[in-house]
């Protein structure tokens, strides 16, 4: 019962002055990192564009983790790549490109007790003949021991700019997208010789 | 005058039991004083068990550090993290000197660490603190009144460990141990009164942050 007590507190204090809705607005810092010289393709599906999650189905308090993990990773991808072109459809998808990056949000949880949130993604990597290339997944976590103003909401920012830091660090070190990078490297670079 | 007295002795017990004592433990011959040029950055590790975030490392070692040596250039984790993004996150930090020498072979990150003048990144890697409930106290009741009688003890202790890493080598130079402990006093007579509550958090990151701030100044 007292415990019960303790879980409601918690709860009124990590949604306090958000309402019921939650909306994260992540920021990423400039990055260290050396851009891709390649065009990629952006596919949001309609289920990663709106997702949310409601985390507290007796109160009803709801995450938008999608509009959010939109923005967040259109940043990261503008980071990584020279040129980033966003699509909603896949018809919509051009003909000259590299890659199409599909991004899922694989897991949010919220952990109230602990005053922790975890956020996980997959991003589906296919090459300009559609072939799926890798699948990578990351996942950020943070946590805190002490309140803050909207600590549901700071928790949810930090913790997808840790996931996207997991993307651009695991980007560099996935073997299968190496290969692939180094492929089209070569492919340019036979391209530019006979020109 | 009795009264005068027994109060003296008991003051006196008390104080005899109720103290806190800090040790520390310390390895960092390796670790050179910064010149004026180069800084220091003070970060937790998310990926232990730590009750200590970012921010309560700045809190807990930087006071004692410049204490030490006002001179000292500290950096706040925030700005680090920032500055490094992507690699200094939760879950991108190196851990390992295999990890620290591969990020730093990295050139980007190589050049981005000298210009901001990084020499050494503390980290906290674990804080533990622990109490130990002693003595007894017998309360009791009825219609004509009530009370309590005994002596509440509780022994609390802290320890800290903290890593030095040599961002220009990628080595650990150094690693400090310090751990405080101390015993509350709680007497019960009618009612408990507390009288001492051992500070050993506060204890043990003053004494953690003056040897780091010795050891950077090349007092050891």
């Amino acid at each position: 019962m007292e415990m019960r007590f303790i879980l409601v507190f918690l709860l009124g204090l990590f949604c306090c002055s958000c309402g019921l809705t939650t909306r994260p607005e992540p920021n990423l810092p400039q990055p260290i990192f050396e851009s891709y010289p390649l065009t990629v393709v952006l596919y949001l599906k309609p289920e990663f564009k709106n997702a949310s999650a409601n985390i507290d189905p007796v109160y009803g308090w709801t995450f938008e983790i999608g509009q959010a993990s939109v923005e967040i990773v259109t940043k990261t991808l503008k980071a990584m790549f020279n040129r980033v072109i966003t699509v909603e459809k896949i018809t919509e998808i051009p003909q000259n490109f590299s890659a199409v990056i599909e991004p899922d949000i694989r897991a949010f949880k919220v952990e109230i007790e602990k005053l922790s949130v975890e956020i996980a993604y997959t991003f589906n990597v296919y090459d300009n003949q559609k072939q799926l290339i890798d699948t990578v997944s990351v996942s950020g976590k943070e946590k805190r021991q002490f309140f803050k103003f909207n600590l549901g909401k700071y928790l949810t920012e930090q913790a997808m700019k840790d996931a996207m830091a997991q993307l651009m660090v695991k980007f560099q070190n996935d073997p299968e997208i190496q290969t692939w990078l180094k492929a089209r490297s070569e492919t340019r670079t036979l391209k530019e010789l006979k020109r | 005058m009795r009264l005068f007295l027994q109060i003296t002795v008991f003051s006196l017990f008390f104080n005899l039991i109720a103290c806190t004592s800090t040790h520390t433990q310390q390895e960092a011959s390796q670790v050179q004083p910064l010149k004026s040029i180069e800084k220091v950055v003070l970060i937790g590790d998310f990926n232990v068990k730590s009750e200590f975030s970012d921010e309560k490392v700045f809190d807990c070692l930087a006071d004692g550090i410049l204490d030490i040596n006002p001179k000292l250039a500290i950096i706040k984790p925030e700005e680090f993290r920032n500055q490094l993004f992507p690699y200094f996150t939760g879950s991108t930090s190196p851990h390992t000197p295999e990890e620290y020498k591969a990020l730093l072979n990295n050139p980007l990150v190589n050049r981005r660490i000298k210009a901001m003048g990084v020499r050494y990144l503390i980290t906290l890697i674990e804080s533990k603190t622990g109490t130990d409930y002693n003595g007894g106290i017998v309360c009791g009741g009825s219609y004509g009144g009530g009370g309590c009688i005994g002596l509440g003890l509780w022994d609390r202790n802290t320890r800290l460990d903290a890593q030095i890493w040599n961002l220009q080598s990628g080595n650990m130079d150094g690693n400090v141990q310090t751990q405080a402990e101390g015993t509350g006093v709680m007497p019960a007579l009618l009612l408990p009164i507390p009288l001492y509550f051992p500070a050993t958090e506060a204890a043990t990151c003053q004494e953690l942050g003056e040897k780091l701030g010795n050891i950077l100044s090349g007092k050891t």
